[in-house]
């Protein structure tokens, strides 16, 4: 106490005195109820004060600093504000910057005062004083909104030739922050900005530098000339030829060093010219930075980013594998961190360099440190293959089950679902993976996911009958036994996950007769009067649970009590969805050769041959016409009676609408063209506009041949925009398009069937050719950790021809090449392997033997000591304990004595009970897919996600026709839009993209014409065409979210199945 | 990008608190800054520097890069295009920026001047980038400030003094240093 008044003493203001009193007061309270009291007495107080005061007076300057300290603790000020407004035309610059700086801390972004501003920030931009020109650049870069970069634009770039260096380079600043909030506000100053990177002050090109970084970002291509330009700069900054004083610990101006680094990454990236004009100075800003100091390794890291990122060079990996080493080795935890990111970058592309540092990864992975472990994870992620992936799920999963950090656990679910899907040496551990995931991530599951696995159960390999067979036994052995257990564990409890009580009960209802441990009358029993009644979050699941039941009912041929009622209980329930298929199982049930008809055994993979003209309702539908009823007028034609087309009569006793007469020109394409007016703006009405209007049974269009119905998505039932064409006969004739349950996943199975061979997963793991001779002369014995290390290090060792086990047996070799390409992306260039000792070299050699040692490798997980008869290499000798990069001691990190006295200097303030009240985290993770049409995204797309980017041209193509660009106007797009019988949506997919350039770029490599892209709704509309001339048009919407990147994107076509594919492929594309 | 600086003492008050992508409302704002604290204050200081926490109101991929000096935490919360270490220094450079303008920064001078310690903020990061890394050119604009500061204080006395006898040009109350 004695030491902060001391301190007050000092500060001899006798004006902060009042404020003093506060912030003691508030030190010393005991409790947030306490603190917050205090507060709005003070807050009153100023409000009582603000009010008397003349605005220009020098309390008011106080009293906004006052007002800011209550803003940060976080009460509301906002009576305070005008007078930060009126402040900021004060002639007084130090009245008028605090005036700035409260408006900037506590304006809202969306605040109207913001306009208020526009006016007095051009005037003080225009002053002669540089300061207030700082001052107002300084407010417009955290003030300025969409709304007011043009007026603001003009006087901005007027000042990137002010005489000030501090004025030009905030200048510069500003423009960055418009480019932010608007990408492409800017796009007519590049010259300016060409210019401005010349400055003659080194401060300014820093500046600039920030801003090209962005925008070359978001398309690197128009930039490309500049490579020599920066290659220059950085060279004389290596080179000491900038002033001293932008010297930090004798590096030559750091950041900046950073900053090109990075830029040079984007733009050589995938492109062998202009990385190859970087490689000199790349060497030599790593062998300079290399100082042994903190600010160095900065540099160095960021070298190796740019190495791994660029078109690759020996000599620079090396080197850049080399700074890994060493920083992994380093016994400071940020250097070891950056270690890991580097290696995790590098891994990538050039496993080989991995092998080195197992040890050193496995200590990371249990190090206490959190952040640490989770950079591991990620590094685990990015070099699982097929050998290793058993152990890297396994830790994946352990870590799982612990993380709270919602982000984290959704990436580690993606994560998790993709590796295992990708890599899974068995189907049956690909079962058990995803089951678990389910269990405890079941919210954070894509339903993809799910849908693969039901997928997978159901069709098998298609190969080998026995063993598919196998597979859903052990998937419904698998259920069942989860279903025991979480029966005795909890009594109507709610413990499993939506998701895995879907895939569950489809499959035992599909397959329950294959249970030996629960027959199936206990099956039904249990299904119907527990788990059928548990309380779900997502409405469709009960759905699931009663048509399992059913199903199995079917199988029996015996209705048990429980069903009965059970079914009689939803017929009333106010989910129409699980209404109405009640409503059908209580018929069904009581005509049971149809009931065994409609959901018979296993034929869930089996076509389903529809008539989509539904010709044997033809005489139903002449039945209820000649009794009066209203003929049916589907959804496209329906909008054009509305508007202004021709048969435009009512009848029966409507209102009489003879006053409006019809206007005299019809113009067909005005309907559309406005139409799309309202499309283009939202989003949202897109989805709704034109399909979903649904069936209106009001208009007569008098064209009784388009009477059929036409298979428009979304009609009947949540489950039609999948399938809606596909109808199945029930009792209940007016209903029959609706499918069921028992069909449901199965008939986009269908569909997608022709893909079956693609997915590999289903094959067996084993294949026969597994290790003939192998490995390990062991020396020692093998420690707990090195034997960790091996389970991890399986595989990546090898050259990549070998990646892949042959465990996908012949007809998965496709899969096999797949599989190394990814992982190894087209870069044929073959770095020379002398990067490991031993193994790698090896490899290309004898690569049957190689591939053998990899089999044992991973397969018997802590080796048996063996001797390998066709090689005399010993593996584990080959990969040394990691400690061969020298240890980087631990006063690396130190700023020398400053920081050291620095740190002594901070006094502390008198210490005070805090008494934060927590609030816990509300956060629910943006996964929209399960939003709309539950089966939307049923086909499996993640299933398939295994041959994406293979092809070498990322165009789409189908059936051998590719993928045009639809040159058409907006207007005709909307016209067309409204036409397109088919859409496929895609909500929230998750996309690389962060800029709306980016996505369209993405639409244009798959071919598509970019029709109109709209910063400001953050929309882009695209069209195609598929083949030559005349071919098929697609229609693409997307709806982008800038910050996060999601994407909804709707396809439209007049063809069901390319709607489909493309929406795939795009969903791919996008989330690569 | 710099998403926002945060210091904030041993107890959790915050000391400075700038946000260069916006939180709305007091609330979430608050919450982010409890739950920087809570996520940073249970690191021992062996641990890195950094941390792949999440605040859920920033989204996605923000990590926040930290240095305790006794009795505050400085936190900078960045995006992936940020260098990790060279954050760690700018950090630095950011308190002895400090340090020099106050003569032994300490936490009264961040509660009692936070406008100044704003200043010297503005002159290093602007709109979340990073602008000057040198401090002798971080100084300079604060000298500059400074030294119209006192040139007020002095003319505004003297204005006083002199407002009777005289209405001369003697003084506008703005000065313009160079």
């Amino acid at each position: 106490m004695a030491d902060l008044a001391s301190s007050i003493i000092n500060m001899s203001t006798s004006l902060r005195g009042d404020f003093f009193e506060l912030v003691k007061a508030i030190g010393e309270c005991r409790s947030k109820q306490e603190e917050d009291r205090i507060v709005v007495d003070e807050i009153a107080v100023l409000k009582a004060k603000m009010s008397t005061q003349a605005t220009f007076s020098k309390k008011m300057k106080e009293y906004l600093v006052r007002l800011i300290y209550c803003e940060m603790l976080g009460h509301d000020a906002s009576f305070g504000y005008i007078k930060a407004v009126e402040l900021c035309a004060s002639s007084n610059l130090l009245q008028k910057r605090v005036g700035y700086l409260t408006a900037s801390l506590c304006l809202a972004p969306d605040h109207e005062f913001r306009f208020m501003l526009v006016n007095q920030f051009t005037r003080d931009m225009a002053s002669i004083n540089y300061l207030e020109v700082c001052a107002a650049l300084n407010a417009v870069c955290r003030l300025a909104t969409v709304d007011t970069i043009p007026a603001l634009l003009s006087e901005v770039t007027s000042k990137l030739r002010h005489e000030q260096e501090a004025v030009r380079k905030k200048a510069v600043m500003a423009l960055h922050r418009f480019h932010k909030l608007q990408p492409g506000s800017i796009a007519h100053l590049d010259d300016r900005i060409r210019r401005a990177l010349c400055d003659k002050d080194p401060s300014v090109m820093a500046a600039v530098l920030c801003l090209l970084l962005d925008l070359i970002y978001a398309s690197p291509a128009p930039y490309r000339d500049l490579v020599p330009s920066f290659v220059s700069i950085l060279k004389q900054i290596v080179d000491h030829r900038l002033p001293r004083d932008y010297d930090y610990h004798r590096v030559p101006a750091p950041w900046v060093q950073m900053h090109l680094l990075r830029i040079l990454a984007l733009l050589g990236a995938s492109d062998q010219r202009s990385s190859e004009g970087m490689y000199e100075v790349l060497i030599e800003v790593m062998r300079r930075a290399d100082t042994g100091i903190n600010v160095g390794y900065a540099i160095v890291y960021e070298c190796v980013r740019t190495v791994t990122t660029i078109y690759p060079n020996t000599v620079l990996l090396d080197t850049a594998a080399g700074s890994i080493a060493r920083f992994i080795g380093s016994e400071n935890h940020n250097l070891k961190y950056l270690g890991i990111k580097g290696l995790a970058s590098i891994v990538k592309d050039h496993p080989r360099y991995a092998s080195q540092h197992q040890l050193a990864v496995i200590d990371c992975l249990e190090d206490p440190d959190e952040t640490l472990k989770r950079k591991t994870l990620d590094l685990l992620y990015r070099m699982t293959n097929p050998v290793n992936v058993e152990f890297i799920i396994a830790k994946l999963l352990e870590y799982l089950e612990k993380a709270t950090d919602p982000f984290l656990r959704s990436d580690l679910v993606d994560r998790i679902s993709h590796s295992a899907e990708r890599y899974a040496p068995s189907t049956s551990w690909y079962i058990q993976t995803m089951t678990r995931i389910f269990l405890l991530a079941g919210d954070l599951v894509k339903l993809e996911a799910a849908h693969t696995l039901m997928q997978l159960i159901a069709e098998g390999t298609g190969e080998d009958d026995e063993a598919d067979e196998q597979l859903r036994r052990d998937a419904v052995e698998n259920y069942t036994s989860l279903l025991w257990d979480d029966a005795l564990k909890t009594v109507g409890g709610a413990s499993l996950p939506d998701i895995l009580v879907q895939t569950m009960s489809w499959t035992l209802g599909e397959y329950g007769y294959l249970s030996k441990r629960l027959p199936q009358s206990e099956l039904i029993e249990y299904l119907a009067a527990d788990i059928a009644h548990r309380p779900f979050v997502d409405p469709c699941t009960r759905g699931f649970v009663v048509a399992a039941v059913v199903k199995l009912v079917a199988q029996t041929g015996s209705c048990p009590v429980a069903v009965s009622s059970l079914i009689a209980l939803y017929s009333q329930s106010r989910n129409l969805d699980l209404q109405q298929r009640c409503l059908e199982y209580t018929a069904l049930l009581q005509a049971p050769s149809l009931l065994v008809d409609v959901l018979p055994v296993d034929a869930s993979c089996e076509d389903l041959d529809v008539d989509e003209s539904l010709p044997f309702l033809e005489s139903f539908v002449q039945a209820a016409i000649a009794r009066g009823a209203p003929r049916y007028c589907p959804p496209p034609e329906h909008v054009e009676v509305l508007g202004l087309a021709e048969g435009y009569q009512v009848k029966g006793p409507g209102l009489k609408l003879a006053p409006y007469a019809k206007p005299a020109h019809t113009l067909p394409g005005a309907v559309p063209g406005s139409l799309l007016a309202g499309l283009s703006v939202k989003g949202a009405s897109l989805s709704t506009s034109s399909p979903s209007s649904g069936p209106n049974p009001v208009c007569d269009t008098g064209s009784v041949a388009k009477q059929g119905l036409r298979p428009v998505a979304q009609i009947w039932s949540r489950q039609g925009a999948v399938h809606g064409p596909k109808g199945v006969g029930t009792p209940n004739g007016t209903r029959s398009t609706t499918v069921h349950a028992a069909t449901a996943p199965t008939s986009s199975l269908g569909l997608s069937s022709g893909s079956m061979g693609d997915h590999g997963l289903a094959r067996e793991g084993q294949s026969g050719d597994s290790g003939t001779g192998s490995l390990e002369p062991s020396r020692r014995e093998m420690t707990e950790k090195e034997k960790m290390a091996q389970a991890l290090f399986g595989g990546l060792v090898s050259p990549p021809s070998e990646f892949v086990r042959p465990m996908w047996g012949a007809g998965g070799s496709k899969v096999g090449a797949v599989a190394f390409k990814s992982a190894v992306p087209h870069k044929s260039f073959n770095a020379v392997e002398k990067g490991s000792p031993g193994i790698a070299a090896r490899g290309p050699k004898s690569s049957e033997g190689a591939v053998n040692l990899l089999e044992m490798d991973g397969a018997n997980e802590m080796g048996t000591p063996k001797v390998s008869a066709n090689t005399s290499t010993p593996l584990s000798s080959s990969c040394p304990p990691s400690r061969r990069g020298q240890t980087i001691a631990p006063s690396l990190f130190d700023f020398g004595d400053e920081a050291n006295a620095l740190h002594s200097k901070f006094k502390s303030i008198p210490p005070s009970e805090t008494t934060a009240v927590l609030a816990p985290v509300s956060l629910h993770p943006s996964h929209l897919t399960s939003q709309g049409d539950p089966f939307a995204g049923l086909s499996g797309v993640a299933m398939q996600s295994s041959h994406s980017g293979t092809s070498g041209s990322s165009q789409f193509s189908l059936a051998g026709h590719k993928l045009h660009p639809l040159p058409i106007n907006t207007e005709e797009f909307g016209a067309r839009w409204t036409q397109m019988r088919f859409q496929f949506p895609a909500l929230g997919t998750r996309t690389f993209c962060r800029e709306l350039d980016v996505l369209a770029g993405a639409f244009q490599e798959l071919g598509m014409n970019v029709v109109e892209s709209i910063p400001r709704t953050a929309e882009v509309i695209a069209a195609g065409r598929l083949g030559a001339e005349g071919g098929i048009e697609v229609l693409l919407h997307a709806k982008f979210h800038n910050q996060t990147g999601i994407t909804d994107c709707i396809v439209k076509c007049d063809n069901h199945d390319i709607a489909r594919k493309l929406c795939e492929r795009l969903v791919r594309a996008l989330s690569k | 990008m710099i998403r926002g600086v945060i210091i904030v003492n041993n107890h959790g008050r915050p000391r400075l608190v700038k946000l260069y992508q916006s939180v709305i409302g007091e609330e979430a704002q608050q919450s982010v800054i409890r739950k920087v604290f809570q996520q940073v204050a249970q690191r021992p200081d062996s641990f890195c520097n950094y941390l792949d926490g999440s605040i859920p109101e920033w989204g996605e991929g923000v990590k926040l890069i930290y240095r305790h000096y006794a009795t505050l935490y400085f936190v900078f919360a960045v995006d992936q295009q940020e260098s990790d270490l060279g954050i760690l220094d700018l950090i630095q450079v950011f308190v002895e920026a400090l340090d020099k303008c106050f003569e032994n920064v300490c936490e009264l001078d961040l509660i009692f001047h936070s406008d100044k310690v704003h200043y010297v903020l503005d002159e290093i990061i602007m709109a979340g980038m990073v602008l000057e890394t040198n401090i002798i050119h971080i100084l300079q604009v604060i000298n500059d400030q400074n030294r119209l500061h006192a040139q007020s204080q002095k003319t505004s006395a003297s204005s006083t003094k002199v407002r009777t006898p005289t209405i001369g040009p003697a003084s506008s109350g703005r000065g313009v240093p160079r």
